[in-house]
């Protein structure tokens, strides 16, 4: 993705792995980077991603060493490393996890050795290299994966054979990130499985630490996390299953939990119980939502713009079991070549319905020409593609990163619950006037 | 063709430089305005700090919202993502402005790469300006330079340059590596700087009665409204620049009679510029925040257009139109202890408006010091001897101390501070909220409500803290708060 950006929808691989780990409940990313990193970073991610202050940590309370003219000349080592020792008279925090922003990369500064200072003396502290020309958010969240198995993760005492991890959302750039991880944690533990979300429910180090004791790990990305998985495999012998994106909706969810059920060898019976309950629960909503939906002849030609994962859970939905029809599904995240061919596959999987045209473009000027051209008459994008649904007369919802025109707290559009959200927000622009 | 259109080369001074500006202190009002007085005031540094803003993020935020331009940011694609929240704003102004459809700001990254931090970035300058170019034909293109291609070694005066010979659009250079200073002011001065030197050319003629006011894209419409009330009720006209002006606009303002500020700190590089360049004379009063900073704003004006007689009746009759209101207000406010966190003209402000609402100043963290506030401080350090300075470009863990220790009534801050201290159990009040009144006559009062309202029902943040803590030890609230601020050849 060597080309210039117009209104990127993704920050740099500094963004990234900030609010990766800081939204692993009391860790402490501790930045030796720019004075401005910090703050560009957090209006860049959290606070357009549905308006979300940090939680424990976040925005200007990480701990910076605001990079200055003379660091820049005579290295930043020592700034960083009496930011350290100060570090832990004030901050209360499990971990420490050093991220080294552009500058302090580009003066090499020598950070491993400060670290292992550190680590001698039996402070909790990782360090990963993150500087933003490196890549963008995505990355940020694989290069963090990566410190973590490095140096974090604890060999494993056990197996659980009941506990799973879940990679591939990454907090903030997918802003219905909290919303989501609840669900899958929720439709797994109506498995009856314990589930690593790692970012929920204040899991913090613990989740890190005992990753490896889980017998699967589970991808809700085409192509993230995907060393992380290798390394797990290799180094503790847990096998994944990667999915396309986070499953929408009774079709995908079904596939989905049966597909966990069955790697885990889960009996029969019970997951077909708790898989059960939660279809006759679904179709109860659709139940009632046929009223709106047959009343208004509520049909569209719908777009959707977003990363991989989001954009297959959201189409395959409305095509496949809400009666839309998709007429473009355009991919702005800039996945790896070589995995392209799957995600065209997953949005070719229709039961109803032809294959929309699909885009690949991290360009939204492309994107935007594309949506004058095919005339949709809903477009599921960022709010940075509202404008444009209104020169064209679409309707318009929020479902990618940026998010400016919604609070987001654990709202989500994934799984079984969260397709039923979905829905509500579908019909919400069309009645908002009523 | 473009070849009249000059090019900025070199970077402004920064403010530590120009003005003796500086970001770490920690005092009393009284203690600060005694080491101004005998010219010990001087910066200090900090051995532990938390994330800041770099004078970057500043200097894009005081053009993005520039109508019918584009902004370049020559840097990393990290090194644009505010510019997804400024533009929230830039949609909050226009839907203030009763405009529809509403417009998204342009806003770009050159996204340099590894292989750039390797070869260079001039290539992609030169790609991403002819490309914005071809997509969009603005009127103007501002181009921000980022801590990587500084360090990277981009000339990027020379490439701007170059570029600025094979095309029309004035193309305005701002020089803003973060890591140049502390004080991220810096940014607005950079920014005018290429403004005043590439957009600004002589005027034909004076226009009568224009008031060139300065003004930062925190200052909501409605502020923007109740100066335009004051000015044209003594028959001025005012000429906001540079946020959602035109090109012309800002062009206008060479032949505006006199400039002022709604924020002296942001507009004060221009200013100087307009005054030095086209004998445009400015007014040098902090934000027109208060009663009696509102009037001594308008004074200032006055006294360079020199309409007193219409200025001193039209200030007595504000006075009495809101003073019944006024009065019901300081009974209700009268001994609230309140802590003040902002920009250094906002902060100064509304320290001062304690004695006009009638509330108890406890403490004040201002973002940085420089001389142009030295005046507010001394008076300050009068009115409120005791109460805590602190001159911090953020640093909240500094704050929770404070707060911790003064336990005051309420908070007044932006809304990145507020999130903090909410978790303090303290309420507080937005001051930089697009959508809320503070300037002018009016202000003041609106402001004495939007008070009350924070006051009227603490229960959100009262529950709040005893849930979830601020990330700091128990021990640190114990420490002295100003520990780690230290001689700058200390770190």
């Amino acid at each position: 993705m060597n080309t210039i950006a117009e209104r990127p929808r993704y920050s740099c691989s500094l963004g990234g792995a900030i609010t990766t780990a800081a939204s692993v409940y009391r860790v402490v990313p501790v930045l030796h980077a720019g004075p401005g990193c910090g703050m560009q970073l957090f209006n860049g991610i959290g606070y357009v991603a549905g308006f979300q202050a940090p939680a424990y940590i976040g925005s200007s309370a990480l701990p910076s060493s605001n990079t200055r003219e003379r660091d820049v000349v005579f290295g930043g080592e020592d700034r960083l490393r009496n930011l350290l020792r100060s570090a832990q008279e004030v901050m209360d925090a499990d971990l420490y996890l050093v991220l080294t922003g552009c500058t302090a990369a580009l003066i090499g500064d020598d950070v491993e050795s400060i670290i292992e200072e550190f680590r001698t003396q039996g402070v909790s502290i990782a360090h990963a290299s993150t500087p933003g020309f490196k890549g963008t958010t995505y990355h940020g969240y694989d290069i963090v994966w990566k410190a973590f198995l490095d140096q974090v993760v604890k060999p494993p005492r056990r197996r659980y054979a009941r506990l799973v991890n879940i990679f591939g959302i990454v907090p903030g750039q997918d802003a219905y990130w909290q919303g989501t991880l609840e669900e899958i944690e929720r439709l797994l533990k109506g498995l009856g499985l314990e589930v690593n979300t790692f970012h929920t429910h204040r899991q913090g180090i613990k989740s890190i630490h005992r990753a490896s004791e889980a017998a699967l790990n589970i991808v809700l990305s085409p192509w993230l996390a995907q060393e992380t998985v290798d390394t797990f495999q290799k180094t503790f012998g847990i096998p994944y299953l990667r999915f396309a994106g986070v499953p929408v909706g009774p079709t995908d969810t079904e596939a989905f939990l049966w597909k966990v059920a069955t790697a885990l060898e889960i009996p029969q019976r019970s997951a077909k119980q708790s898989i059960d309950r939660e279809i006759r629960w679904i179709y109860d909503q659709f139940e009632k939502a046929s009223l709106a939906f047959t009343g208004f002849d509520f049909r569209h030609r719908f777009a959707v713009l977003g990363d991989s994962g989001t954009t297959i859970g959201i189409l395959r939905f409305l095509a496949n079991d809400f009666g839309q029809i998709p007429v473009l599904a355009v991919i702005n995240e800039d996945p790896p070549e070589k995995i392209r061919e799957n995600i065209r596959e997953e949005l070719s999987k229709l039961e109803f319905v032809q294959t929309p045209e699909i885009l690949f473009t991290t360009d939204p000027w492309q994107a935007h020409e594309k949506l004058r051209e095919i005339h949709p008459s809903f477009v599921l994008g960022s709010s940075l593609d509202k404008s444009i649904a209104q020169e064209i007369g679409a309707l318009h919802a929020s479902v990618s990163f940026p998010i400016t025109d919604r609070l987001i707290l654990s709202r989500t559009y994934s799984g079984i619950r969260g397709s039923a959200y979905l829905i509500e927000d579908f019909f919400a622009p069309a009645l908002t006037a009523l | 063709m473009s070849r009249n259109i000059p090019v900025i080369q070199k970077p402004v001074p920064t403010r530590e430089e120009r003005l003796g500006s500086f970001a770490a202190y920690g005092g009393t009002c009284a203690g600060a305005s005694g080491q101004i007085k005998c010219r010990c005031f001087k910066g200090l540094d900090r051995s532990f700090s938390q994330a800041s803003v770099c004078q970057e993020w500043y200097s894009m935020f005081t053009l993005l919202t520039v109508r019918n331009s584009a902004t370049i940011v020559h840097g990393p694609v990290g090194c644009v993502s505010s510019a997804t929240c400024m533009n929230i704003f830039n949609r909050l102004g226009q839907q203030a402005r009763g405009e529809s459809p509403i417009q998204d700001a342009r806003w770009f990254s050159t996204n340099l790469t590894e292989t750039e931090a390797i070869h260079g970035g001039e290539a992609k300058l030169r790609e991403t300006v002819l490309e914005v170019q071809k997509r969009y034909h603005p009127e103007v293109i501002f181009i921000f330079s980022s801590c990587v291609s500084g360090v990277i070694g981009d000339s990027v005066g020379s490439i701007v340059k170059n570029l600025q010979k094979e095309i029309r659009t004035p193309l305005l250079l701002s020089q803003c590596e973060g890591f140049r200073t502390s004080v991220w002011a810096t940014g607005f001065d950079s920014a005018f700087h290429a403004v005043g030197n590439v957009l600004l050319r002589k005027g034909s003629h004076q226009i009568k009665g224009l008031v060139n006011v300065i003004s930062p894209l925190t200052v909501g419409r409605l502020d923007e409204l109740e100066l335009e009330r004051i000015l044209s009720a003594v028959g001025l006209k005012a000429n906001f620049i540079p946020c959602y002006s035109t090109i012309e606009d800002l062009r206008r303002s060479v032949q505006a009679v006199v400039t002022t500020a709604t924020c002296l700190t942001f507009g004060d590089y221009l200013a100087r510029h307009l005054q030095e360049k086209y004998g445009v004379p400015y007014t040098r009063e902090v934000m027109p925040l208060g009663l009696e900073a509102t009037d001594r704003w308008l004074r200032e004006i006055a006294k360079i257009t020199g309409n007193h007689r219409k200025v001193e009746n039209f200030i007595r009759a504000e006075h009495r139109r809101i003073a019944p209101r006024l009065g019901e207000l300081r009974e209700k406010l009268h001994g609230k202890r309140v802590y003040v966190s902002a920009g250094q003209a906002r902060a100064m402000s509304f320290s001062v408006l304690a004695k006009e609402l009638g509330f108890e100043l406890v403490g004040t963290t201002v973002y940085h010091y420089d001389e142009v506030i030295s005046a507010s401080i001394h008076r300050l350090g009068k009115l409120f001897p005791d109460a805590i300075l602190n001159i911090a470009n953020l640093q909240p863990y500094e704050t929770a101390n404070l707060i911790g220790r003064l336990n005051p009534d309420l908070y007044l801050a932006d809304e990145i501070t507020t999130t903090w201290v909410a978790k303090q159990g303290i309420p507080t009040m937005m001051i930089y909220d697009y959508g809320s009144n503070y300037l002018g006559y009016n202000g003041v009062i609106a402001i004495g409500e939007k008070m009350l309202m924070a006051l009227a029902n603490p229960g959100f943040v009262k529950k709040l803290s005893q849930h979830n803590p601020l990330p700091y030890k128990k021990s640190w609230y114990a420490q002295n708060p100003f520990r780690f601020i230290v001689d700058s050849a200390g770190v």
